[in-house]
């Protein structure tokens, strides 16, 4: 029996590594209107892996920086706070998933979808006067359920798994057969004890809506990120598969054809360099 | 194999065709890179920079290789498109992004 019940997953939770706090901090910091820039920055430094992999990555070629930066107090004085943020929170949520190889879930794929929905989801918000920052990481972190399923109820999931090719379904509907539970949900859960800001919450809760009725931008736009990503066949995972979208989503977002093709082409050209953050 | 030039006036100038030489601008700046690609967003970003004509390749003249290349791209890009909206439903606005994504894969207009 491979039935998924709600209080488990909270049960499960508890055995996650946490996010370092100071990632918490940068979450919640998204909303929020002063920031206190150089607190945070210390912060982040006293974490000495997460300073490493996020001076790697400022290095890198995609930033294209005329000299090396060595603190993070110059990355920011170079990129800005709220690009060291980002590449900050990216490296720290996918470092916290990176020991969950199993056979039946492929981690690159995983990441790659994740991040194209998250630089998908900033391109839409800036369209739509969104936070584009918050998008970014409601984008990274819509699918943090089925990394849940995967760590924590792998047997469960691997009979997901199955059922969906053998069904060749979509997830959502092999989660609903199989478990009972779907990724989206346990997201929800997960997104709530991490304490991420409520409309963060939401929008991974929402990213599979059949309705957009009630749905806040953020949610919309992650929904339609989504989408998008996976249209754009941007994960190279051979079996992918573009999930319906909502009535009226299009008309909802207010967004004509000539921005969305825009959207789709900014979407194909800043995915390379965001996902230079898998190889680091 | 050398592609034939043509120099066309801007509204004359579709999506698809490919940039023949650098757009520069009237300080001698590149605009647009030779090779670039012309989408519909890269036409209208040039119509309001008030570009009047451009140099494209002649797709006429594109060498049997390019063109199979290009055929086998299309193809490849036409075969994906159906895979990856297998399960969709018959909703409109489903269509609708699958619409938008032939077009923008330069397979079919909107």
């Amino acid at each position: 029996m491979n039935r998924i019940v709600p209080d488990d997953i909270l049960q499960r939770i508890h055995n996650l590594p946490s996010l370092p706090t100071v990632v918490l901090e940068l979450l919640a910091s998204m909303d929020q209107e002063d920031v206190n820039i150089d607190a945070l920055a210390q912060k982040i430094a006293h974490d000495q892996a997460l300073t490493a992999k996020t001076l790697r990555l400022a290095n890198s070629s995609f930033y294209g920086m005329a000299k090396q930066v060595t603190t993070i107090q110059e990355a920011i004085a170079i990129l800005g706070f709220r690009t060291v943020r980002s590449v900050v929170t990216t490296a720290a949520v996918i470092g916290t998933f990176a020991g969950s190889t199993h056979a039946s879930f492929s981690v690159t794929p995983f990441w790659r979808h994740a991040i194209a929905a998250a630089v998908c989801a900033r391109e839409l918000a800036v369209c739509i006067q969104v936070n584009p920052e918050q998008a970014y990481a409601a984008g990274l972190l819509h699918d943090i359920g089925r990394l849940v399923l995967v760590t924590q109820f792998h047997p469960n999931y691997e009979a997901t798994m199955a059922y969906r090719v053998q069904h060749d379904c979509s997830l959502l509907a092999a989660e609903h057969a199989v478990l009972g539970v779907d990724h989206a949900m346990v997201g929800h859960v997960l997104t709530r004890h991490w304490k991420f800001p409520e409309a963060m919450q939401q929008a991974v809760a929402n990213h599979h809506a059949t309705t957009v009725v009630g749905a806040s931008a953020l949610s919309l736009v992650v929904l339609a990120a989504n989408a998008i990503a996976h249209a754009l066949d941007l994960s190279m995972d051979e079996d992918d598969l573009v999930p319906p979208v909502p009535v009226g989503l299009w008309q909802q977002l207010g967004l004509t054809e000539d921005v969305l093709l825009q959207v789709f082409e900014n979407t194909e050209k800043q995915f390379e360099g965001a996902s230079l953050v898998l190889n680091t | 194999m050398n592609r034939q030039e043509l120099h066309l006036a801007l509204d004359q100038a579709s999506a698809g065709m490919t940039l023949a030489r650098d757009l520069l601008d009237a300080r001698g700046q590149v605009l647009m890179a030779q090779g670039t690609e012309l989408g519909d967003a890269a036409l209208a970003a040039l119509h309001r920079r008030d570009v009047t004509a451009v140099w494209v390749f002649d797709a006429e003249q594109a060498s049997p290789d390019l063109k199979a290349q290009e055929a086998a791209l299309r193809q490849h890009h036409q075969a994906r498109l159906a895979r990856l909206f297998r399960h969709v439903g018959g909703g409109a606005d489903d269509r609708h992004l699958q619409d938008l994504m032939l077009h923008y894969r330069g397979l079919a207009a909107p």
